[in-house]
């Protein structure tokens, strides 16, 4: 009976923490969600595929060269 | 295909470098190549464009291009013509186009966006100009968010765009509606997750239960499935509650309705069980059930999304923002927004602009391009008094028009929002899906209400409750609500994957059923171009030559522009006096002291395979004719083949064509067409009557006047070269010019129909045996609880295995 017993509460206490951290991820989900990152799933998916390249540092001295 | 590989860095270009354009990957051939400083274009935008990028130290772009593997982009739209975009900068309209919380932004709808090189230098442009602070930009929509700096010069950023190939159109975001859009989005994303979550954990806890878990871990866990599926059937599940709502109120048996049956039955006769004591408990079925029905749901939804996006279509034709109008009090002509305009208003128009009004001329006279009302590309001249169409191009040099009326009350804008009413129409859920889930609700429910009564007569009234509870829950929809989806939303994306847009998945129900087709000439089985098919040049003389060329450089008429690139060269040319129309018949120029004679005539059928001859122009010198030349069109490469095996396969093949009789039978006789099944001189408007008149019919075709056709038939296809506006339109577009994507998208809807049957009659299988044993008494909460998700798992299976015999008949037919 004991033994039935201390199984019981083990098997609780698993499920406890189980349930726990799922409903955890399901918030970390949700609030990513309300954030707004999954709004548009086209643009960081090409953007994360570009190397931050960055422009040669003596053609930026002209910067107004564009603004004609 | 000399295919490179990407290496880091990109410096083997190898063979690319010198047979395709540097900027756009286009395959060069010597006739169109330019040079530029040893590195080689299709044309000069491209070299424009290639050099600015270079100067500004954003040759990187290349380098993303080749990291990501893109061979070809699109070609840079006109980047050294300049265009006035002052308009934008004025107060008037910063106060239409901005938000007055953000004065600093302007959203920009982008043309010519093809990957994610474009994406890096738009967003790049802040780093650029002083006048701009920053650009984001979304790739779904085309849409880059701009904000400047302080002194406002909004114009800065469509021109910056401009050089570097693409256009940029300011646009009003409706931002509620966006808003609203993304709001949904989130929350079908949220209730998936949860419910997710919940079926989850049910699943495990039942897993326990049927293994053996019993006294107090039975109660418990079955205590926690009630409580794990209460948010579940609250609120995961809510939009089907909404949905049966309305279509009570409709008066409309949908799907939805045994779904909602099921969910709340289901919880319901679970937890009345569970507090009994007894083990009819079907938890898990429910969560699971609904889980699989949004997820399936928010699939569809999604890939439907991504394809329907962009513009509305009156927007695209009417792209210019500014016009011309005529200032009564200052006396002359300001530029104004086009929305601005009223009728009565006098416009001025320039050559080359699109006209986005009704009016009547006053102008002496004017050529005008119908192509968009007519789609054939030989211009016509109007006189003072005519009446002026919406989306006519100007042909001649400038034209003053009054307008009589505007936007959407113009017979293009009639015509556009009624073709985008019935697109409206279209999108509905599919039809068979629709219908086949009727009779199956009203089915089970006679089934349901019958058996309850003849075992409650025999056995007794709990019993049979529970019998018939048992049965609707294990006579499941799903064939319909989720398996049906998920194989038109794969059918969808593998035709995406082959360069077909689909507008909706019901193309795949009607698809199957066409036994007419309808061709658009022009541009359809045609390539649409008027070009120079004989013309002997070595019999002339290099004095009539120059001359020709001379005379034909000062016109804008689409036979004179097809000669002069047929001879371009940049020798000196002789002075060109006289230089005359005769209306209806040619030109005539003098130059020296000869005068030369250009006359056009109606000529007999080519003998050549591809070639349709459409204008014999004789040259005259002195009255005397020195050169005979013909010009007309070409068919595409796979024409033949694909009417061959259209016929082979059993339609009837049509064309359809606004063009002239001798132009369209010519056509016709090529092709092997029956002289029977032609149609030409045909209006926009008899074009969709004739579809009106034949059933089954598909119409294939380009170009905005082909557009209410679409609409009239019961499948619309645009094949390339036609404007963006057709994909709001037609239900299917063709990205690759390639005219065999018919055969294709035939076989697809062949092989989801044949998918969509095969899942049908499985359902109805196994409907019909679980839910006998069900009435019978023989099925228990386990046997529920894997029967349910087993018969789902095969319905997708089934779907997924449709998809792959299509890809075994492509490679068949690749062999």
């Amino acid at each position: 009976m004991e033994e039935e017993q201390s199984l019981m509460n083990i098997i609780f206490l698993t499920l406890g923490i189980s349930i726990t951290m799922a409903l955890l991820f399901l918030f970390a989900f949700i609030w990513a969600t309300k954030k707004g990152q999954y709004d548009d799933l086209t643009t960081p998916s090409e953007r994360m595929l570009i190397d931050d390249y960055e422009i040669k540092e003596t053609k930026k001295e002209d910067k107004e060269d564009v603004d004609t | 295909m000399n295919k490179t590989t990407a290496t880091p860095y990109g410096i083997s270009r190898g063979l690319s470098e010198t047979t395709h354009c540097q900027h756009c990957g286009e395959e060069l051939s010597l006739s169109n190549t330019v040079e530029s400083n040893d590195n080689y274009f299709c044309c000069t935008g491209c070299s424009s464009v290639y050099e600015l990028l270079n100067n500004l130290g954003l040759e990187n772009f290349y380098r993303i291009k080749e990291e990501q593997d893109i061979e070809k982009i699109g070609r840079p739209i006109d980047p050294d013509s300049k265009e006035d975009y002052g308009y934008i900068n004025q107060d008037n309209f910063i106060k239409q186009y901005s938000d007055p919380k953000y004065p600093l932004r302007m959203n920009f709808y982008i043309e010519g966006i093809h990957c994610g090189a474009c994406l890096w230098l738009i967003e790049k442009i802040s780093d650029y100009s002083t006048h701009i602070e920053s650009v984001s930009l979304n790739m779904s929509t085309n849409v880059a968010t701009v904000y400047f700096t302080p002194d406002k010069l909004f114009s800065s950023f469509p021109e910056i765009v401009k050089r570097f190939g693409y256009q940029a159109h300011p646009i009003k975001l409706d931002e509620e509606a966006q808003n609203l859009k993304h709001k949904e989005n989130r929350k079908s994303l949220i209730r998936i997750s949860i419910a997710a979550v919940c079926a989850g954990n049910i699943m495990l806890l039942s897993a326990a239960i049927y293994s053996g878990a019993q006294g107090v871990f039975e109660k418990h866990f079955t205590l926690l499935n009630l409580l794990l599926s209460l948010p579940v059937v609250a609120y995961c599940a809510a939009p089907f509650y909404k949905s049966v709502v309305s279509s009570i109120r409709a008066k409309r048996v949908t799907v939805d309705i045994p779904i909602v049956f099921v969910i709340v039955v289901g919880f319901l006769l679970s937890t009345y069980n569970y507090a009994k004591g007894s083990d009819q408990i079907y938890f898990d079925s429910v969560a699971a059930f609904i889980f699989l029905l949004l997820a399936s749901r928010y699939f569809l939804k999604s890939i439907q999304d991504r394809i329907s996006k962009k513009e509305p279509t009156s927007r695209l034709l009417f792209n210019q923002n500014k016009i011309l109008i005529w200032d009564n009090d200052n006396k002359q002509f300001f530029l104004e927004p086009t929305e601005e305009l009223k009728v009565g208003q006098r416009v001025k128009i320039k050559h080359g602009d699109r006209i986005p009004i009704d009016g009547s001329l006053l102008s002496k006279r004017a050529e005008l391009n119908l192509s968009v009302l007519t789609g054939e590309n030989i211009p016509q001249t109007i006189f003072k008094k005519d009446i002026v169409f919406a989306g006519s191009i100007l042909n001649s040099d400038e034209a003053v028009i009054e307008v009589t009326s505007v936007g959407s009350s113009t017979r293009m804008g009639k015509l556009l929002n009624e073709v985008e009413k019935s697109y409206q129409s279209k999108i509905s859920f599919s039809t068979y899906s629709d219908k086949f889930a009727t009779v199956f609700t009203i089915l089970v429910g006679i089934i349901a209400i019958g058996s309850f009564v003849t075992i409650s007569e025999l056995l007794n009234p709990s019993a049979a409750l529970n019998r018939v509870m048992a049965f609707v829950l294990i006579a499941c929809p799903c064939a319909f609500v989720f398996a049906l989806p998920l194989s038109l939303g794969l059918s969808l994306r593998s035709a995406v994957e082959k360069g077909i847009v689909l507008k909706s998945a019901n193309i795949f129900e009607k698809l199957p059923n066409i036994k007419n087709v309808f061709f658009d000439k022009t541009g359809t089985l045609t390539k649409g171009v008027y070009r120079i098919l004989k013309w002997d040049v070595n019999k002339l003389s290099d004095y009539d030559r120059k001359a020709i060329l001379a005379i034909e450089r000062k016109s804008d008429h689409p036979i004179a522009r097809a000669i002069v690139t047929y001879l371009d060269n940049d020798e000196i040319l002789p002075d060109v006096k006289e230089f005359k129309h005769i209306y209806t018949k040619g030109i005539e120029a003098q130059v020296d002291d000869h005068i030369y004679e250009f006359i056009s005539e109606n000529v007999p059928n080519s003998n050549d395979i591809n070639e349709i001859i459409t204008t014999k122009i004789v040259i005259n010198k002195n009255g005397e004719t020195i050169s005979e030349l013909f010009l007309g069109d070409s068919l595409k490469e796979d024409a033949k083949y694909v009417v061959t095996q259209l016929k082979a396969k059993g339609y009837k093949i049509h064309i359809l064509s606004g063009d002239n009789e001798n132009n369209v039978r010519q056509t016709a006789i090529k092709l092997g067409i029956a002289d029977k099944n032609i149609f030409w001189s045909q209006s926009p408007e008899e074009k969709s009557q004739i579809l009106k008149n034949n059933e089954h019919s598909m119409m294939i075709g380009d170009g905005l006047n082909d557009t209410a056709a679409f609409s009239s038939a019961d499948v619309g296809l645009s094949v390339q070269g036609s404007v963006e506006e057709s994909l709001k339109v037609s239900d299917a577009y063709i990205l690759n010019n390639d005219l065999s994507s018919i055969i294709e998208i035939l076989q697809q809807a062949e092989i989801t129909k044949s998918t969509m049957r095969r899942n049908t009659i499985f359902s109805i299988a196994y409907n019909t045996v679980a839910g006998t044993f069900a009435l019978l008494g023989y099925i228990n909460p386990l046997a529920a609880a894997v029967l349910m998700p087993l018969s789902s798992l095969l319905l997708i299976g089934s779907s997924i295995y449709g998809q792959t015999s299509l890809n075994i008949w492509r490679k068949s037919r690749a062999l």
